[in-house]
């Protein structure tokens, strides 16, 4: 329900990274708005994605990406125990002619500090020798996206943001000073607010707000993706499988609904596009439209390295569109964005990768609000 | 029964694009009528670049069809083996996109489902090749089949269809020539011949070059068995043995000609150690013991289907 036409700061999309930075900007002082387009928060990629809190382990071919993730990890896990299952073993396994031998992988983890260990020998067993080089274990959990929903709508609740749900920011426009004028759409009626401080944290969609306020967009990837959700083999004993690195694959518990996430670089993505100066943007409001599911691609290439896979149980598939900065494929360095709007100065447009990124994307944010703000905090 | 994943591995070397269209549009056509879950694997053995740029637009047309580039042309036989190496599927067919109808899949699946672990496509004509490359071929499945037994059914085709069993099984045979026809009489298993008239989408003669056919008829059977070796080393014995008794002969008669036989007997010493070499030139190779091939690029299908391209917003700038 929106109250009032003037705000200090409106943030556009009410996932994890959005919520969080309306708490961080409510905590500076002034009201704020947090809008979302779906009916609650964290609905859809915080929702429908991996639940994996990385730990460093993904980014081989980067030290730098590794270690920040480890902080975020250490972190995230300290601030968000209670929305994290940590009870379940997880295994990656380095495959043959992978572009990271089991070797230099070892020395990686050694580099950056994440626990390594060489996996019990019933469970290395189950991998399929002539395709898998070694099988370690390593301390990396999941998170439970309901819990999380639940817990920040209580911190936003408790904190005095304000949430504006079923409700579409349309428009952004330049006022006189440095704010910003929001046309927020709920039911087919629009309403306006001003706010000195606007937050595109759209995911997915942040080129639409960006496009349709007339500002440059941000030439970002995107990816149709599916991600299984499976009843993991009995052999594995619940635990967490990682085969790396190349053509991979991922099984990971999805704690919020008591399933196994399977993913594959292959088969995860169904079709990628640019978002163009120039072009249209595609827009996908629901991502299985038209789609037909790959979990048995998934499951079947997975059998080649794991062949317990065989007996996994499909039950279900999250579809989501992925969004990426084209330059983060190529170092695998997966950084986050902030951008200043050159049309709208007070707006500014996140966007990462991770969960526990978020905390990369508070720091930034900081350095770029103005700092007469920070005087009001109370 | 739906719920196995059928992979067709077509090697393609030399295709033109619509040779490569024609085939893709009519294999996902017939795979739809049969299963929810398929894959194409084309595998690029040196294409030209007209054909990689339609592939590619391919991959934005049709889902499950993944393009697999060689870091060069390493012959029919090893690209096939990069697609069996790839292949996820609870039973693999392999084809030709230029000679193998896709209309017979079904047929393949079927015998392979409820006969035998594989199912080999057999010509049922040999028409439309010239007459020294049928002689050729008849005299190359006389000595396979007669002499040495390899057992390489006559006129055997690339067209078949294997079940996970067999794909695993011929996978885990490395070495620098996979041959296909070879290793599927290794490994044993239940085999079916299959019958049918191969088509030819390009109109121009489907013979291999003779080079390539000679090379490939000797690697078929050097790589089979030691076969001619020993035969030529007999030769050399009995030779050795009559060269012996004729120069005894010569000697007691102080007969000083016989450029003849010393002819001859050099001819036969350089069959003998033309054959040895070929085999030295396998063990090397073996011996080498690098990979058969390698993968420059692998892609992925990426189909934006119609209706999200419909559905845009405008830029207003």
């Amino acid at each position: 329900m929106i109250r009032s036409d003037n705000v200090a700061s409106v943030i556009v999309g009410g996932g994890f990274y959005g919520a969080r930075l309306a708490l961080v900007l409510r905590a500076r002082g002034g009201r704020v708005l947090l809008v979302e387009r779906e009916s609650t928060l964290l609905g859809r990629a915080s929702l429908r994605n991996q639940a994996r809190v990385h730990n460093g382990y993904h980014y081989p071919r980067s030290i730098l990406t590794s270690l920040r993730s480890r902080l975020n990890y250490a972190r995230f896990l300290t601030e968000y125990a209670d929305c994290v299952d940590q009870s379940f073993a997880h295994y990656y396994a380095i495959a043959r002619g992978s572009k990271v031998t089991a070797a230099q992988f070892t020395e990686f983890c050694r580099r950056i500090g994440a626990p390594l260990s060489a996996a019990p020998a019933a469970v290395g067993r189950l991998f399929n020798s002539s395709r898998i080089e070694s099988v370690f274990e390593v301390r990396e959990c999941a998170f439970d996206a309901v819990k999380l929903r639940e817990r920040v709508t209580r911190e936003l609740e408790a904190a005095g943001v304000e949430l504006a749900t079923e409700t579409e920011a349309t428009r952004i426009t330049s006022r006189a000073g440095s704010s910003a004028r929001v046309t927020l759409r709920r039911a087919s009626k629009d309403t306006i607010v001003d706010a000195d401080v606007v937050v595109n944290a759209t995911y997915s969609r942040l080129n639409h707000l960006l496009a349709s306020s007339g500002a440059a967009i941000i030439p970002a990837k995107h990816e149709l993706t599916e991600m299984a959700l499976i009843e993991p083999p009995p052999e594995l004993g619940g635990a967490a499988v990682t085969v790396m690195d190349g053509p991979f694959f991922s099984m990971m518990p999805y704690p919020s609904r008591g399933l196994f996430t399977l993913s594959h670089v292959r088969y995860t993505p169904h079709c990628s596009w640019h978002d163009r100066a120039g072009d249209s943007i595609a827009m996908i409001d629901d991502p299985s439209r038209g789609r037909t599911s790959r979990h048995l691609h998934m499951v079947r290439d997975a059998e080649r390295y794991l062949p317990a896979m065989r007996s996994a149980r499909y039950v279900d598939s999250l579809w989501e569109v992925k969004t990426l900065m084209p330059r983060s494929e190529q170092d695998d360095s997966r950084p986050i964005l902030l951008r200043r709007s050159d049309e709208h100065p007070a707006c500014l447009t996140v966007l990462g990768a991770k969960i526990d990124s978020v905390y990369d994307v508070e720091e930034a944010l900081t350095t770029m609000l103005p700092r007469e703000s920070a005087v009001a905090v109370a | 029964m739906n719920e196995s994943l059928i992979s067709v591995v077509a090697p393609l070397e030399g295709d033109t694009p619509e040779v490569v269209e024609a085939f893709v549009d009519e294999t996902v056509a017939v795979l739809r009528t049969l299963v929810t879950h398929y894959e194409v694997i084309l595998v690029d053995d040196g294409v030209p670049d007209g054909t990689v740029a339609r592939v590619r637009a391919l991959l934005e047309r049709y889902d499950f069809v993944r393009f697999l580039r060689l870091s060069r042309h390493f012959g029919e036989e090893t690209a096939i083996a990069a697609g069996l190496d790839v292949a996820i599927g609870d039973y693999v067919i392999v084809m030709l996109p230029n000679m193998d109808p896709p209309a017979l899949i079904p047929e393949f699946l079927e015998r392979a489902r409820n006969e035998g672990d594989v199912v080999y496509g057999v010509r049922l004509h040999r028409k439309s090749e010239p007459f020294w490359y049928r002689a050729g071929a008849r005299l190359f499945y006389w000595y396979i089949n007669s002499v040495v037994r390899a057992g390489i059914p006559k006129d055997s085709t690339q067209f078949r269809c294997m079940s996970r069993q067999v794909v695993n099984a011929i996978t885990q045979i490395r070495g620098p020539d996979q041959y296909l026809r070879l290793l599927t009489s290794y490994i044993g298993f239940r085999k079916h011949a299959l019958p049918y008239a191969p088509i030819n989408r390009s109109g121009a003669a489907i013979v291999r070059p003779k080079r390539e056919a000679v090379h490939l008829a000797r690697a078929l059977v050097m790589d089979h068995t030691t076969h001619p070796l020993r035969t030529v080393s007999w030769i050399g014995v009995v030779l050795a043995l009559f060269n012996f008794v004729v120069v005894a002969a010569r000697n007691a008669t102080g007969d000083t000609g016989g450029q003849i036989h010393d002819a001859l007997a050099f001819l036969v010493i350089a069959v003998m150690l033309a054959t040895l070499g070929e085999y030295v030139a396998g063990i090397t190779n073996r011996l080498r013991d690098r990979p058969a091939y390698y993968v420059r690029e692998e892609h992925t299908s990426s189909v934006l289907l119609r209706e999200e391209r419909k559905n845009v917003v405008g830029m207003t700038s």
